[in-house]
C-alpha cells in the first residue's frame, strides 16, 4: 500500500494479527527481502514492512538525510497510518535508525531486536573507505563522465563500498557512515536482543559488542557461518530467536 | 555490396572457411558433385552454417587441418612472390603473388572436392568392399527370415512397423535408422549374433543398380515393397527405372513372398502374378474394416473367416492402414498370437518428423518434415482433409530431386494441397513455390497463402502462427543445399 | 509492400511494458507475415522518436546498451505530408519514409489515452486500434463510469473529486464519501492505468490517506464501492465497432491478496512460477482461460463486455475489466483497456487466433476504418472568405 508522509510517496504493507512489530531494512534493501521472514512472524504479530525513502518503491528524500531525519520520518509514517508498534526489528542501517529513534526518544517500543546493526563508526577501516572513495572522485574527473562512472565503480568494489548497491543516495549515504549512535545506545532502557552473524564483514561481531556494551541489559547473539544477510541465510534461527524474544 | 563483404569475410578469413567447406561437404555425405553445385549456387556464405554446426568425426577434423594449412601455404606463398616481385627478385612475382592472394579459397574449396573423391575411392572403397564380402556370407548362411524393405517412399516406417508387431513374439533384427545403404547392411551383419528369427533389412536406392546390389548381398528370403513414386529422378531419369531397380529385389524368391503396397498405382504397373498386394483394404487374406482417423490415431477392424482383430495404432492417415494390415496379418502367418499383435500394433506410434502429432499453443503439429516425396504429400494432404480443425494450415517447401519432373510434381502438389482446402498454405520461397503456386491456382484454391523468405526464421516462430483449435501439417524440410 | 510503423515506449509509468507487446506480439509477428515492413518507433521516457533494426532487439532494453545506443543515434522527425512520414536519419542527413499505417503499442498516458491517436488523426494515416475519443474516455475512470450509465450498463457506486477538493477539505470529502458509500471502498486515481496509486480501504483514517495518494498521482480521483464476493474477470474484444467479436472471458488467479497490484499485475507476469491447475501464463500471470463461471453469468458478461465496446465506439482491439458479484449474479463494468498489454495474444490464441492471425486482423480493421473515414466530407467548399 502506499502513503504519502513527509511528501513522499511511501510503500508499506501489513501482515497478520496480533502485537505490532515494525522492520527496517538495511542500506541497498528494501522490504520485498523481508516478506518471507514477515510472514513466518505474521501467526503471533502484525508486521508492518516499510520500505524507506530511496529504496524499494519509497521516494528518494530531496535533501541528504542522516539518521535522525530517518527516525523523524518513520515516526510521522507511523502517525499517519495509525499504528503503535510494540517492538521494533531493524537490519544493518534499519538498526542505526531503530536506535537513533528510540534512544532519542523519537520512537517508542517496548523490545528492539537489532539484527546486523550498523551505527558504530569511525573504525579505521570505514574512514578509509571514505578516504578512498574522495580519492576516487579527485583521481576520476578529469576523465570523460562514462569513464568516470566505471572507474568509480571499480574502485567502490574493491573497497567493499555499500555506495555500490545505492548509487542515487551518495550524499545521504555519506552522511549516514559518519552518524554514530553509540551515544543514543546508552540511552536505550526497552529489552534489545542483538544478533550478528560469525562471518559479517560489513558490520563484524566486535562492532555488535561494542553495541552490546553500550544498551544495558542486551542480550548478544552470534549466528556461526553466516555474514552479513543473515535473516536470509540463516532465516530459520533469526525468527526462531525473534519469536522467542517478542514473545518473551 | 554488403553481401560482397561479408563473403569476402568468410571465405578469405582461414579458419572459418576451413570449417565451412568441410561443413558442406559434410552436409552432402562428401558427394564432390552436388557439394559443388551448392558451392558455385551459395549467395551468402556467412548464412550457410546457421542451422547445425560441423560435426567434427575423424574425416572432418582431416579435411579440416588440411585445408587450413594448405590455405596458409598458399598465402605466405603468395605474399612471398609479392615481396620478391616488389624487389624486382622474381619477375613477374607481384602478379603471380596476387593471384595466389586472391585465389587461395577458390582454389581450395576445389581442391578439397578432389582430396574427397580420391579419399573415398583409394581408401574408404576397399575397406568397404572387403566388410561387404563378408557381410554377403553371414546373411546367405543366416538360418533366419530375411525380409528386404524397398521401395521409394515409407520404408522406414514399415521396418519399424515390423520390428515393432513381429517383436512381441519373435526374435527380430533391424537395420539402425536411416542406415540402408551397403556400407551400413556389412556393419549391421558383422552385428547379428544368428539366433534371430528375422532379420529385416532397409535397401535405401539411390541410382540404378542399387537394389540389386543390396539383393546379392543380403539374399533376402521375403521382400516388401512399400511404394513407387518419383524419387531420386536426378540419377533414375523416370519412375519406370527407379521401379524396375527396386522390383529386382523379387527376382531370387517365390512369388508370394513378395508384398506390394497397391495403394498407388504406380506399383500396381508392375505387380506379378503370385506378388501378394496390400492396402487399405486388406492384406493377406485379411479385410481392414470400419477404419477411423483422427489426431490421437488410426483405429480398424481385420477380419477373416470368422476371426475379428480390433487394432489401434498412433500412426496417423489412412495410407498407415494397408501396412498395419500387413504387419498384422504376417505376424498372424509366422504364428504371433492374436494379442500379441493387437499389442503390437498398439504400441505402433510415430517416430520424429514422420507424420507425429505433438501440440503448440493449443494447436496440433503434425510434423512430417521428413517426408520427401509425392506419395507423402498425397497421404498427408488426405489426413489433412479428414482431420476435424477449426483452421487448417499446411506448409511444405515443396520436394526434393525431381529432375526435370519439377514443375509437373509441383503442380501436383498444388493440386493435392488445394483438395485438402487448407485455410493457409505456407510455402517457404524456393524453385517449387511458382510451381506449387500455379497447381493451388489451378485447382481453384480460394484460401490464403504465405510465402516465407527465411525457414528458418518461420520454424522458430511456429508459436506465432497457429491458436487453439488449429491443425497444421508441415510436410517435407529443405536442407541447406537445396535452394 | 505497405510500411507499418509500430509506435512503442513513450512518457508512461507502462513504458516497459509497452516494449513487450511491441516486439512480442505485434512487430515479431508481422514480420513474420512477410507482407509489410515493420518499422520500429520508440519513444524514450523524455519523449525522444527514434527508429531503428536494433530497437526490434527485447536485449537492447535489458541492459545498459539503450543508453549507449541512444547516444550515439540520432533522433527520428515526424513530418505531416499527405500523410504520416518519418524523417529517419541516414549517415548524410534524414531521408523521409512514407508510413502507410500505424501500430500505436502504447500503454498508458501519452499513448493509449488518445494523445496519440490525435497526431495519427491529424497526420492523417490509418492506424490500429481505437480512435481518439474511445481511447480518452476509456482512460478516464470517471467518463468511462458515466458513459457505461449513460448506456444503461451497471457499474458499482462511485464518487469523484478534483484534487483541490481533497487538498481544500479532506475530512469534508471523507465525509461526503463515508455518507453515499460502504466499506471497504476503493480509491483511485482517475487516468492512470495498471494499479498505481489505487488503495482498498476499510476504515476512515485508510481512506484519508488513500486519498491523499491518490490526489499525488492525478487531479482527478474516483472513489467506488467495492463489490462483494467478488470474482473478476476480463474479456479481450476485437473487430469494428458494428460487429466486435470477443476471446474468451480470463478470471485472473493471481493476487490471493485484496486485489492485485502493479507488482502482480506485470512484474510477475514474465516469471515461471508453479503453475495452478488450469491456468496459464499471460500479461498478468497465471489466469483461467475460459474463466470457470455458471453459464449464465458467463453469458451476462459476454454481453456487458460487447455492450461497452460498442458504447465507446471501439474499433480494433479492446479489453473490459469487469466485476462479477458472485452471490448475487451480478455483473459490472469496471475499466476499458484500449490496448490490452501484449495484445492478451495468450487469450486470442486459446479461442483460436494466432498471433499473425491477430495482427494481420487488426491491420485489416485500421485499413477498413481508414477507408471508411475518407469517404466522410469534412471540407465544405464555401464562400466564407469572398464575402469577408
Amino acid at each position: 500500500m502506499q502513503v504519502i508522509v513527509q511528501d513522499l510517496l511511501t510503500s508499506y504493507s501489513r501482515v497478520g494479527k496480533g502485537k505490532q512489530v515494525l522492520i527496517l531494512h538495511g542500506w541497498g534493501d528494501s522490504s520485498a527481502s523481508w516478506k518471507a521472514v514477515a510472514k513466518k512472524l505474521a501467526g503471533q504479530h502484525e508486521v508492518i514492512l516499510v520500505d524507506l525513502p530511496g529504496f524499494g518503491e519509497t521516494q528518494m528524500p530531496s535533501i541528504a538525510w542522516d539518521l535522525t531525519d530517518y527516525a523523524n520520518f518513520i515516526q510521522a509514517f507511523l502517525r499517519k497510518i495509525g499504528a503503535k508498534p510494540y517492538a521494533i526489528v531493524g537490519h544493518s542501517n534499519g538498526g542505526a535508525i531503530a536506535i537513533r529513534g528510540v534512544g532519542q526518544g523519537i520512537l517508542q517500543a517496548e523490545k528492539l531486536v537489532l539484527l546486523a546493526s550498523a551505527g558504530v563508526r569511525g573504525t579505521s577501516s570505514q574512514k578509509g573507505l571514505y578516504l578512498i572513495s574522495k580519492v576516487g572522485k579527485v583521481m576520476a574527473s578529469p576523465l570523460p563522465k562514462r569513464m568516470q562512472a566505471r572507474l568509480r565503480r571499480g574502485l567502490y568494489h574493491k573497497a567493499g563500498l555499500d555506495l555500490l548497491v545505492a548509487e542515487h543516495m551518495q550524499e545521504t549515504f555519506k552522511r549516514i557512515v559518519r552518524d554514530d549512535v553509540r551515544a543514543d545506545a546508552a540511552y536505550i532502557s526497552a529489552p534489545t536482543l542483538l544478533v550478528y552473524g560469525e562471518h559479517d564483514e560489513e558490520t563484524p561481531v566486535a562492532l555488535g559488542r561494542q553495541l552490546h556494551d553500550a544498551i544495558e541489559g542486551s542480550v548478544f547473539q552470534e549466528i556461526p557461518a553466516v555474514g552479513h544477510f543473515l535473516y536470509r541465510d540463516a532465516e530459520k534461527q533469526v525468527v526462531q530467536l525473534a519469536k522467542e524474544f517478542l514473545s518473551a | 555490396m554488403r553481401n560482397i563483404w561479408q563473403n569476402v569475410r568468410t571465405l578469405y578469413g582461414i579458419p572459418r572457411a576451413s570449417a565451412l567447406f568441410v561443413y558442406m561437404l559434410q552436409s552432402v555425405e562428401y558427394r564432390a558433385w552436388p557439394y559443388l553445385v551448392w558451392f558455385w549456387q551459395t549467395q551468402q556464405f556467412g548464412a550457410v552454417m546457421h542451422r547445425r554446426t560441423l560435426e567434427l568425426t575423424r574425416a572432418a577434423r582431416f579435411l579440416r587441418a588440411g585445408l587450413f594449412v594448405g590455405m596458409l601455404l598458399q598465402l605466405a606463398g603468395g605474399i612471398t612472390l609479392l615481396y620478391l616481385g616488389w624487389h624486382n627478385l622474381v619477375t613477374g612475382g607481384i602478379w603471380f603473388g596476387l593471384a595466389l592472394i586472391m585465389s587461395y579459397p577458390l582454389v581450395w574449396a576445389h581442391v578439397v572436392a578432389v582430396v574427397s573423391v580420391v579419399g573415398q575411392i583409394a581408401v574408404i572403397g576397399p575397406r568397404e568392399a572387403r566388410h561387404i564380402v563378408l557381410a554377403e556370407r553371414i546373411f546367405a548362411s543366416h538360418p533366419g527370415r530375411r525380409i528386404a524393405i524397398a521401395g521409394s517412399y515409407g520404408k522406414t516406417s514399415m521396418k519399424e512397423l515390423l520390428v515393432t508387431v513381429l517383436g512381441e513374439g519373435k526374435k527380430v533384427a533391424a537395420t539402425p535408422a536411416n542406415q540402408n545403404v551397403l556400407s551400413s547392411h556389412a556393419r549391421f551383419a558383422n552385428s547379428l549374433v544368428g539366433d534371430e528369427d528375422i532379420v529385416v533389412v532397409e535397401f535405401g536406392e539411390g541410382k540404378p543398380g542399387d537394389v540389386k546390389r543390396f539383393t546379392d548381398v543380403v539374399h533376402p528370403t521375403d521382400a516388401v515393397i512399400t511404394g513407387i513414386a518419383a524419387a531420386h529422378l536426378d540419377r533414375y531419369k523416370t519412375i519406370v527405372a527407379a521401379a524396375s531397380d527396386i522390383f529386382s529385389v523379387a527376382t531370387d524368391m517365390p512369388a508370394d513372398h513378395v508384398y506390394v503396397n497397391t495403394e498407388a498405382e504406380e506399383a500396381a504397373a508392375f505387380m506379378r502374378e503370385g506378388y501378394q498386394g496390400y492396402d487399405r483394404r486388406g492384406a493377406l487374406g485379411w479385410r481392414a474394416q470400419n477404419i477411423s482417423v483422427d489426431i490421437t490415431g488410426t483405429r480398424f477392424e481385420l477380419t477373416k473367416g470368422t476371426q475379428t482383430l480390433r487394432l489401434a495404432s498412433q500412426l496417423l492417415g489412412l495410407h498407415q492402414v494397408g501396412p498395419l494390415a500387413f504387419a498384422a496379418a504376417l505376424g498372424l502367418s509366422m504364428g504371433l498370437t492374436e494379442m500379441q499383435v493387437v499389442t503390437g500394433i498398439g504400441q505402433t506410434k510415430p517416430f520424429e518428423h514422420r507424420m507425429q502429432p505433438y501440440q503448440l499453443a493449443g494447436a496440433w503439429i503434425i510434423d512430417d518434415t521428413y517426408n520427401g516425396n509425392l506419395e507423402g504429400i498425397r497421404a498427408g494432404t488426405e489426413l489433412l482433409a479428414s482431420l476435424e480443425a477449426k483452421r487448417k494450415l499446411y506448409v511444405t517447401p515443396g520436394l526434393v530431386e525431381q529432375g526435370d519432373q519439377t514443375a509437373a510434381i509441383h503442380q501436383t502438389v498444388g493440386d493435392l494441397i488445394a483438395k485438402s482446402n487448407p485455410d493457409v498454405v505456407v510455402l517457404m520461397q524456393n524453385s517449387a513455390t511458382e510451381h506449387i503456386q500455379t497447381g493451388l491456382t489451378a485447382a481453384g484454391y480460394k484460401g490464403k497463402v504465405m510465402v516465407q523468405t527465411d525457414p528458418l526464421d518461420f520454424y522458430q516462430h511456429l508459436d506465432h502462427f497457429v491458436a487453439a483449435g488449429d491443425v497444421m501439417l508441415m510436410q517435407n524440410d529443405w536442407t541447406d543445399n537445396y535452394r | 509492400m505497405k510500411t507499418v510503423a509500430v509506435i512503442f515506449g513513450g512518457r508512461s509509468a507502462e513504458h516497459d511494458v509497452s516494449i513487450v507487446t511491441a516486439l512480442s506480439s505485434i512487430i515479431k509477428p508481422l514480420e513474420l507475415t512477410k507482407q509489410y515492413r515493420v518499422i520500429a518507433v520508440y519513444i524514450t521516457k523524455d519523449g525522444r522518436w527514434f527508429t531503428g533494426e536494433k530497437l526490434k532487439d527485447i536485449h537492447l532494453y535489458q541492459s545498459s546498451k539503450l543508453e549507449e545506443y541512444l547516444a550515439q543515434t540520432k533522433s527520428t522527425g515526424v513530418v505531416f505530408d499527405h500523410g504520416l512520414k518519418l524523417l529517419v536519419p541516414t549517415r548524410v542527413g534524414r531521408k523521409e519514409v512514407a508510413i502507410d499505417i500505424v501500430f500505436p503499442a502504447m500503454h498508458g498516458t501519452y499513448g493509449e489515452d488518445g494523445a496519440l491517436m490525435g497526431l495519427l488523426d491529424m497526420a492523417g494515416v490509418a492506424y490500429v486500434g481505437c480512435g481518439v475519443a474511445a481511447s480518452a474516455i476509456a482512460m478516464d475512470k470517471v467518463l468511462a463510469k458515466q458513459l457505461a450509465v449513460a448506456n444503461g450498463i451497471p457499474v458499482s457506486m462511485f464518487l469523484s473529486f478534483q484534487k483541490a477538493d481533497i487538498t481544500d477539505d479532506t475530512v469534508g470529502v471523507v465525509t461526503q464519501i463515508t455518507a453515499k458509500l460502504k466499506y471497504p471502498i476503493f480509491v483511485k486515481p482517475a487516468h492512470l492505468g495498471s494499479s498505481i496509486g489505487i488503495t482498498r480501504v476499510q476504515n476512515d483514517t485508510e481512506l484519508t490517506n488513500a486519498l491523499e495518494v491518490a490526489a499525488y498521482y492525478d487531479n482527478l480521483i474516483i472513489v467506488e464501492e467495492a463489490v462483494q464476493n467478488l470474482i473478476e474477470v476480463t474479456l479481450p474484444i476485437m473487430g469494428l465497432a458494428n460487429n466486435p467479436q470477443p476471446a474468451l472471458l480470463e478470471k485472473p488467479l493471481t493476487a490471493a491478496e485484496d486485489f492485485f497490484d502493479f507488482d502482480t499485475k506485470y512484474l510477475q507476469g514474465g516469471k515461471k512460477g508453479g503453475g495452478k491447475k488450469g491456468g496459464t501464463t499471460g500479461s498478468q500471470g497465471y489466469s483461467q482461460i475460459p474463466a470457470k463461471l455458471p453459464k449464465d453469468i458467463y453469458a451476462q458478461a459476454g454481453h456487458v463486455g460487447l455492450a461497452v465496446y460498442t458504447a465507446f465506439g471501439c474499433s480494433g482491439t479492446a479489453r473490459v475489466d469487469m466485476l462479477i458479484d458472485s452471490k448475487a449474479g451480478k455483473v459490472y463494468f469496471n475499466e476499458m483497456n484500449p490496448l490490452p498489454g501484449s495484445l492478451y495474444a495468450h487469450n486470442w490464441a486459446q479461442a483460436g487466433v494466432s498471433k499473425v492471425a491477430l495482427v494481420e486482423k487488426l491491420i485489416e480493421y485500421a485499413l477498413v476504418r481508414y477507408a471508411e473515414r475518407q469517404k466522410l466530407a469534412t471540407t465544405f467548399d464555401t464562400n466564407f472568405l469572398k464575402q469577408f
